[in-house]
């Protein structure tokens, strides 16, 4: 056996070593949003402006925080009914054997990358909203959809957990008094499981702000705010996936700057998922 | 242990061999097509490896600047501004800007006067029967800010509305009007023959007649006199056979 | 409610398979040995995706080369070092957080750091570091589970036998953690592959060759983007989705099926 200074010296060694491991984890969201604010610092003041057009100096994201939220809004109220609407098939309608199939099937669904899901909106939805409802086909809806698609499996495991948290005996009680199981649903269930629902809503809306790709595929990129569900926008991630490599001076830095503004967003909105959860 | 971290070790010496080999090109999407054909035929003439990037015009200019990359690709003239600082530009062809519209719509045979095209782009025409096409909303496409083609078209016909979808590729442009028969938009003569789109005639003219009013040189740009590989690549470019491959790219050669 | 539900999950259920049948029915008849293994002719139009495939596979490995280690190394303080309180707290609170920054910020601060102030340019080296960055959070999350999930009584075995504490972990609870650390490592991987936003600002999307980590790459996840808002090949555009659905779908139900026959055994 090695000599025990050795063997000692080697175990704090080793503490040291794990605990920077563990400080250089949790020190990189810190680093990135030093980085990304500092960035952007320069270009800060110009974000409350109306107009994003570089080429004429003017860096306002108020259209594309509207296209942000409108791409998200449209998600989430696709998403969130059948999402939940998924959960309750999977906790009260559902056979085992069928659950037991369906779930990976979510899980895959989950898994499948967003330029994927981009690719296959520019082929097929794009084209069919443009011939059947009008407009290029680049829209909010398309965005929408594609989102919707993409938060989906997060807010149905989500919510089955939550409905599976409920307590057997609130169920029975309800059938019991003779409610039917839609009543039992509405009046017993989702009230029940109502922290753990907005858990999921806030985390598929955490979620669908931070999607790129997928959505700067079918969307048009434009930076103005929309007028109707058919119009194309351009949300705060496209807007800097599609400029980042090409601007300079001042431009980046207001890149940089949208970039923090999305950052502040999303951390507020996992906040909230925690507050919520509780 | 050991063995785990010296081939940790190894792995990053083989991964760190400095800077990566070979010329790099970046700059304008719009080249990259020919840049690349080019590349092909400068290895297969004997020459070293280069490697092409795109990231638009102005992307390039600096990266040249910062030398990142040994030569840019531009589709805009310089400014003044990069001129003065050392960058030193070579026209290698001429592109022909292409406007392009659905084969179904008229306008791509009637054409457009030069006014017209002004006027739809400045988002003043909103309805294509204006201008000679089938009544229907205007879909107008462009190319993303920073875009050299978008710099071009602005300082040959004007500004964009800020309502036009936005591409950020010549290929993107293309494939929005391939699907969309109220889409117009403006791409290289080389993307628009790959097909599927109707090249518009411009105050009579058609793309590579003379006379076309939508012409703007290509360049490769270098930070002071081209040395060394960025020269021996320049040189080629002038030989015969690389002149036939910019033609076959839809490019006019200088 | 039920009949209404039925159809819900049936509408789901056929939207995940029609999508996995879109795309093999318009991707698997371009499927072939010289589309893997050749090199692209005509920016991509023609020929194989040899590059492509080397470029993704680089990527990836020096992501995991990098988020692995420092990953577990993490977990194993977080596990077993850590001492109750505020600093812990705060660590994992960050690691979270980490987890929920948008990939395209990711991609910002490596364009910043890698690809500009450290002048790598675009480069294989700046998206694999980046990549990690991403990863970190799930390889954390999947080591640390899998460690505490080692009986005490080895601990206690090997510390009765004299261990220090790092040699009980290495030779006692990393092996046996071991099938759950990689697991998490495997899902990691998928991760990556599928990961196109942050790899597009620090990679870049050069098509050649990559001989080093220095050399910029295009991966199989850019490819598809480019592909398919060029329309330079609507075929080439499916195949190539098709091997990363393919590719990420195998590699999430090798992961998951592990971690739930691990789980419950």
């Amino acid at each position: 056996m090695r000599g025990l200074t050795g063997r000692l010296r080697r175990e704090a060694a080793v503490h040291a070593l794990l605990l920077t491991a563990a400080l250089s984890a949790s020190l990189a969201v810190l680093l990135i949003a030093i980085f990304v604010t500092a960035e952007g610092w320069p270009a800060l003041a110009a974000l409350p402006g109306a107009e994003w057009n570089p080429e004429e100096g003017r860096f306002g994201v108020r259209a594309l925080v509207w296209g942000s939220l409108a791409v998200t809004a449209g998600a989430l109220l696709l998403a969130v009914p059948a999402g939940v609407g998924m959960a309750l098939f999977l906790t009260e309608v559902a056979p085992p054997s069928l659950g037991l199939l369906m779930r990976p099937l979510l899980q895959a669904l989950a898994g499948v990358p967003s330029v994927v899901y981009g690719f296959v909106g520019l082929q097929v939805l794009v084209p069919a909203i443009r011939e059947r409802l009008g407009g290029p086909g680049f829209s909010v809806l398309a965005g929408a959809v594609v989102l919707a698609v993409m938060i989906l499996p997060t807010i149905a495991a989500v919510a089955e957990d939550a409905l599976r948290a409920v307590p057997a005996a609130y169920r029975e009680g309800a059938a019991a008094l003779g409610a039917t199981p839609w009543q039992i649903a509405r009046r017993i269930l989702l009230p029940a499981a109502r922290s753990g629902l907005a858990t999921a809503v806030v985390l598929g809306l955490g979620r669908a702000l931070g999607e790129t790709m997928a959505v700067m595929m079918v969307t048009g990129n434009v930076a103005a705010p929309p007028r109707s569900v058919l119009d194309p926008v351009r949300t705060l991630t496209g807007n800097i996936a599609m400029e980042m490599g090409y601007a300079a001076g001042r431009h980046r830095a207001a890149l940089f700057a949208s970039g923090a503004l999305l950052l502040a967003m999303v951390m507020a909105v996992n906040g909230l998922a925690r507050r919520v959860g509780r | 242990m050991r063995m785990v971290a010296l081939l940790a070790l190894v792995l990053t010496l083989i991964g760190c061999t400095g800077t990566a080999s070979g010329l790099r090109i970046a700059g304008s999407t719009s080249l990259q097509p020919v840049m690349e054909r080019l590349a092909e035929g400068y290895r297969k003439a004997g020459g070293g490896r280069v490697i092409v990037q795109g990231g638009g015009t102005t992307a390039g200019v600096q990266a040249v600047l910062a030398g990142v990359a040994g030569l840019g690709a531009a589709s805009r003239r310089l400014t003044a501004a990069e001129s003065e600082q050392g960058l030193v530009e070579h026209i290698i062809a001429w592109d022909v800007l292409t406007v392009v519209v659905h084969p179904d719509n008229p306008v791509g045979r009637r054409g457009l006067t030069l006014a017209q095209l002004q006027a739809l782009f400045r988002g003043e025409v909103t309805d294509w029967a204006t201008v000679g096409g089938a009544p229907g909303p205007v879909h107008l496409v462009t190319r993303e800010a920073g875009s050299g083609s978008r710099e071009a078209f602005r300082s040959l016909v004007g500004p964009v509305s800020p309502r036009a979808i936005v591409q950020n590729s010549a290929g993107g442009i293309r494939m929005t009007v391939m699907g969309d028969p109220r889409a117009i938009g403006y791409v290289s003569l080389g993307v628009a023959r790959m097909g599927g789109v109707v090249a518009v005639p411009i105050d009579g003219k058609r793309p590579g007649e003379p006379g076309y009013p939508l012409v703007r040189p290509l360049s490769l740009v270098t930070l002071g006199p081209p040395r060394g590989e960025a020269a021996a690549f320049l040189r080629y470019i002038r030989s015969p056979e690389a002149r036939r491959l910019i033609m076959e790219e839809g490019l006019v050669p200088e | 409610m039920r009949p209404v539900l039925w159809v819900l999950a049936t509408l789901i259920c056929g939207l995940l398979l029609g999508l996995l049948g879109l795309l093999v029915g318009k991707g698997a008849g371009e499927l072939s040995l010289e589309l893997l293994f050749t090199m692209p002719v005509e920016a991509g139009r023609a020929g194989g995706m040899l590059p492509v495939l080397v470029s993704t596979l680089l990527l990836v490995a020096g992501a995991l080369a990098a988020a692995v280690p420092v990953g577990v190394g993490a977990a194993l303080y977080l596990a077993e070092y850590a001492p109750d309180g505020p600093l812990v707290r705060w660590i994992r609170s960050l690691i979270e957080a980490l987890s929920g920054v948008p990939s395209i910020l990711f991609g910002l601060f490596g364009f910043s750091l890698f690809v500009i102030r450290l002048g790598w340019g675009w480069s294989l080296a700046a998206g694999s570091l980046t990549l990690a960055l991403m990863l970190l959070p799930t390889v954390i999350r999947t080591a640390e589970e899998a460690v505490r999930a080692v009986p005490r009584e080895l601990r206690e075995g090997a510390a009765a036998l004299g261990a220090t504490r790092w040699e009980a972990l290495r030779r006692v609870v990393l092996r046996q953690a071991a099938p759950g650390i990689l697991t998490g490592a495997v899902l990691a991987l998928g991760r990556a592959l599928g990961e196109t936003a942050a790899v597009l600002l620090t990679a870049g999307t050069d098509l050649g060759m990559p001989t080093s980590l220095m050399d910029p790459g295009r991966t199989l996840s850019v490819h598809l983007y480019i592909l398919a808002t060029e329309g330079l090949s609507e075929g080439r555009a499916y195949a190539a989705a098709l091997i990363l659905v393919t590719a990420v779908l195998a590699v999430n139900l090798t992961a998951n099926l592990a971690l739930e026959r691990w789980r419950r055994p």
